[in-house]
């Protein structure tokens, strides 16, 4: 035989081979099976642990209270609470009726255990004052003592995990228990399967307490950046954060929604208060008074919902709509404050100047979606004030300190936070003594109504005396097949943690 | 021989030490904390800053720069390759779950390689200047200019999201349980189509090119015309005289390749979601997971050292004049 007709067959062979696979069995364009809802979730298996963070446990594991979207406290485990007036101390009343999916019942010894266990040193979950003292009155009774505001705040949501499963394990290696592979739940859901590196399936509990979920699978597929391209091709129904451009289309294609949810983190420009140019209050209020904000959220795609604010806030203040009235875009003000400060336009060349000095800065932009466009409108709306910002990408995650002018940069602002960046001995030079004071309570504030009062007055403060130019908080993105119902934005978009009240309808 | 591969190991861990040091020391120098990384959490809520510090101590990110670093060598000679600061387990459990997945992808991308890329040389160099030559040509120019990114996101829209072909990505189907055992294996070698195709492709497209060159040069030796006259037919001159001799130097050429088995398959992995090295690399750079970069780094500078040597054996294997001590010998 020739190498001519050697190679013919090996051709032939190829061919053969490739249409064979070709027209193998294939994802269906339109999404799962009518039961069954298929994520596209970024994290791993291990997200089961409260070492490592993720929503995937939502499906398994019952938390003790949840948040309604009006900012209500909601129980699942707990049936009932009640707090004391410095609202430190609060018992549970949990039901009864739970049990979890090996058929053993959860009892307050099950809280007891989980909330020893996030605040072991090991694990990182509380810090060491979070919690300060667990007693178990009995089965379906326990008070807690909280020590300060991380653990009051971080109540919601909080899920309990089965002593009798997991005491005797070590909590150092918590990261790395088989359990988180196959976990034994009191959710709505139950464990099916795993498949290494792949997905997790889990089957709705006939014995979940709201009864049996409309929803019968769920699974998770570990994905990582292929997300997209699955939703696309009908691999997966929900997909957790794309770029803004991406976003844009799969909000435009009939097949998908796309819901936002908000974080506490913040977008802002942070001014260095140690440099001159940004020592002076009228001069960082005559910025935040020349950026369009509400039309910068509408260039930055995001939802209208989400507020602008100017100072600290917490999700109750936005769901109630208590946050301050936000500065307004005043361009003419602006322009009389920074007269006022001294800076004027004297040779003509569009850049104000003070004592022979330009107007001229360079804000460091981390990285991240969405960053340059925000920062090139930025540059843009302080340009038309002859002020002229230079533009420098830098890593995610550059702190606050150091040699910098300003810095545009998503924070995750929790009380010690603000305490730390705006307070005393602020890292970004900030003083002012009423805001310090207030926001030294921040940290150890437990009344919510009361941490909605200190974070107003110091949002009004900041209104006089901004520290820097908040624009909105981050939203968090999420697109889902229209056949998934009840879904909504801004408080329920997480189909991982409302999937108990979710349904499927396939659209006409 | 074995002297002189002792001699090159230990030639090697100066080498090795050197870069694994400043690899180190770039990574920590560099501007930015990888706690702030871990500092936001779920729901918006953001990590207790005495938890962070724990945290901190947890992983030594509170020593001085230069006590991190005798801490990790000597942690490293012990083999305890750190915990990862993402997954907080032990990094040498996390490469050992990855390595299996990118070895099936780049083994069998270099088998493509070889297997289509010296074929497709042979078969340009016998018919020199007809069609299929400049098919042959004009295509490997083109797979070799192309960047692996764009052709494996353009086969994805294209075999994936348009025609439903082949699948999106991952290492199997979410029914492989179901299969049987034969349907199983096809379920994989089908998932494995688009991740090795885009792998191999270039490569191939580049040892096609080479082939070519090589055999186009031997084809004119004067043994090879020597073999047409005592009047063996084409395919002995061309196969067991011109490839063989032509192949030297790219054995060696797949002796370089051993470092791209464990790290050549980094945008791909990620776009295939393929949890290999390449996908847990990216993702520690861009987590700033410093013991994963470390990890990662060592061993691709090892597998390069290894490489190398490895090429140098296989070359005096191959072609018996070259000598190991870099003399030739005498005829």
């Amino acid at each position: 035989m020739t190498i001519r007709v050697q190679v013919r067959h090996l051709l032939l062979c190829g061919l053969l081979t490739t249409v064979f696979f070709g027209c193998g069995r294939a994802p269906g364009g339109g999404g799962s099976a009518s039961s069954t809802v298929i994520i596209a979730y970024p994290g791993t298996a291990s997200d089961m642990s409260p070492a490592v963070d993720g929503y995937s446990k939502f499906l398994v594991f019952l938390p003790l209270i949840v948040e309604r979207e009006d900012g209500e406290l909601e129980g699942r485990l707990a049936r009932s609470w009640e707090h004391s007036p410095d609202w430190r101390e609060w018992t549970f009343h949990l039901r009864t009726d739970v049990r979890w999916h090996d058929g053993v019942p959860v009892t307050a010894r099950d809280v007891e255990f989980t909330l020893a266990l996030l605040a072991n040193p090991e694990v990182g979950e509380f810090g060491p004052h979070t919690v300060e003292a667990v007693t178990v009155q009995d089965d379906s009774t326990l008070t807690v003592r909280y020590g300060d505001s991380y653990g009051v705040n971080g109540l919601t949501w909080e899920v309990c995990l089965p002593k009798h499963l997991l005491q005797g394990l070590d909590p150092k290696n918590i990261a790395s228990w088989k359990f988180w592979l196959h976990p034994v739940g009191d959710g709505p859901y139950r464990f099916l399967r795993h498949v290494p590196k792949t997905l997790m399936e889990f089957e709705a509990n006939p014995n979940y307490y709201r009864g049996k979920p409309r929803i019968e699978r769920v699974v998770l597929r570990f994905l990582g950046n292929a997300g997209l391209a699955e939703l696309l091709s009908g691999g997966v129904d929900v997909l957790y954060a794309t770029s803004p451009t991406n976003l844009r289309l799969l909000a435009k294609d009939p097949r998908f929604r796309v819901y936002n949810s908000c974080c506490d983190d913040t977008y802002g420009i942070f001014w260095n208060n140690h440099l001159r140019l940004f020592r002076d209050s009228r001069v960082r209020r005559a910025l935040t008074l020349a950026i369009d904000r509400q039309e910068l959220r509408q260039v930055l795609d995001f939802p209208p919902s989400l507020p602008v604010v100017d100072g600290p806030y917490t999700h109750r203040q936005i769901r109630r709509g208590d946050l301050p009235t936000p500065l307004p875009h005043d361009t003419a003000r602006a322009r009389v404050l920074l007269e006022e400060a001294g800076w004027f336009d004297t040779d003509g060349d569009g850049v104000r100047e003070r004592d022979g000095r330009p107007f001229r800065f360079t804000a460091l932009v981390s990285a991240g979606p969405g960053r340059s466009a925000l920062a090139v409108y930025v540059q843009e709306q302080l340009r038309r004030m002859g002020v002229h910002m230079e533009i420098q990408p830098v890593e995610r995650g550059r702190p606050l300190d150091g040699d910098f002018d300003a810095i545009i940069r998503l924070m995750c602002l929790c009380p010690d936070g603000w305490r730390v960046q705006f307070g005393d001995s602020s890292s970004t030079g900030y003083h002012n003594a009423r805001a310090a004071q207030l926001l030294r309570q921040l940290p150890i504030v437990t009344d919510p109504n009361e941490e909605d009062r200190i974070r107003r007055e110091v949002a009004e403060i900041f209104q006089t005396d901004p520290p820097a130019t908040f624009f909105f908080p981050q939203p968090m993105t999420m697109v889902a097949r229209r056949r998934i119902h009840g879904l909504s934005s801004l408080w329920r978009a997480d189909p991982l943690m409302y999937m108990d009240e979710l349904w499927l309808e396939d659209p006409r | 021989m074995g002297r002189y591969v002792l001699k090159r190991l230990l030639q090697a861990i100066p080498l090795l030490l050197g870069i694994i040091s400043i690899t180190f020391f770039i990574i920590h120098i560099a501007p930015g904390d990888p706690m702030e990384m871990y500092r936001e959490r779920e729901r918006g809520r953001e990590m207790d800053p005495q938890v962070i510090e724990l945290m901190r101590k947890r992983y030594g990110l509170d020593q001085p720069i230069p006590v991190q670093y005798v801490k990790w060598v000597a942690n490293v000679v012990r083999g305890d390759l750190g915990e990862s600061f993402r997954y907080r387990r032990p990094v040498r459990g996390l490469l050992a779950e990855a390595i299996p997945y990118t070895l099936q992808l780049t083994v069998l991308a270099l088998l493509f390689d070889a297997l289509f890329g010296i074929a497709l040389g042979i078969i340009s160099a016998v018919r020199q200047y007809s069609a299929l030559d400049k098919t042959v040509t004009l295509g490997s120019l083109i797979a070799y200019a192309i960047p692996g990114f764009w052709l494996a996101l353009m086969l994805v829209l294209l075999f994936s999201v348009q025609l439903n072909w082949f699948p999106t990505s991952q290492t199997r189907s979410m029914d492989y349980d179901l299969l049987s055992s034969g349907q199983q294996i096809l379920d994989r070698l089908w998932h494995l189509v688009l991740p090795v195709f885009v792998m191999g492709v270039a490569s191939a497209a580049g040892t096609a090119r080479y082939m070519r060159n090589r055999l186009l040069e031997v084809l004119n030796e004067e043994y090879v015309v020597a073999a047409r006259a005592r009047g063996f037919p084409e395919h002995v001159v061309i196969i067991k005289h011109a490839v063989r001799n032509a192949l030297i130097p790219i054995v060696t050429i797949y002796g370089l390749s051993l470092p791209f088995l464990l790290g050549g398959a980094t945008m791909i992995e990620s776009i295939f979601a393929w949890p290999g090295m390449g996908r847990l690399t990216v993702e520690a750079v861009g987590g700033r997971d410093y013991p994963i970069i470390m990890a990662t780094t060592m061993m691709a500078a090892t597998l390069t050292v290894l490489g190398n040597l490895l090429a140098d054996l296989a070359l005096t294997v191959v072609d018996p004049r070259v000598s190991l001590e870099g003399k030739r010998r005498a005829q």
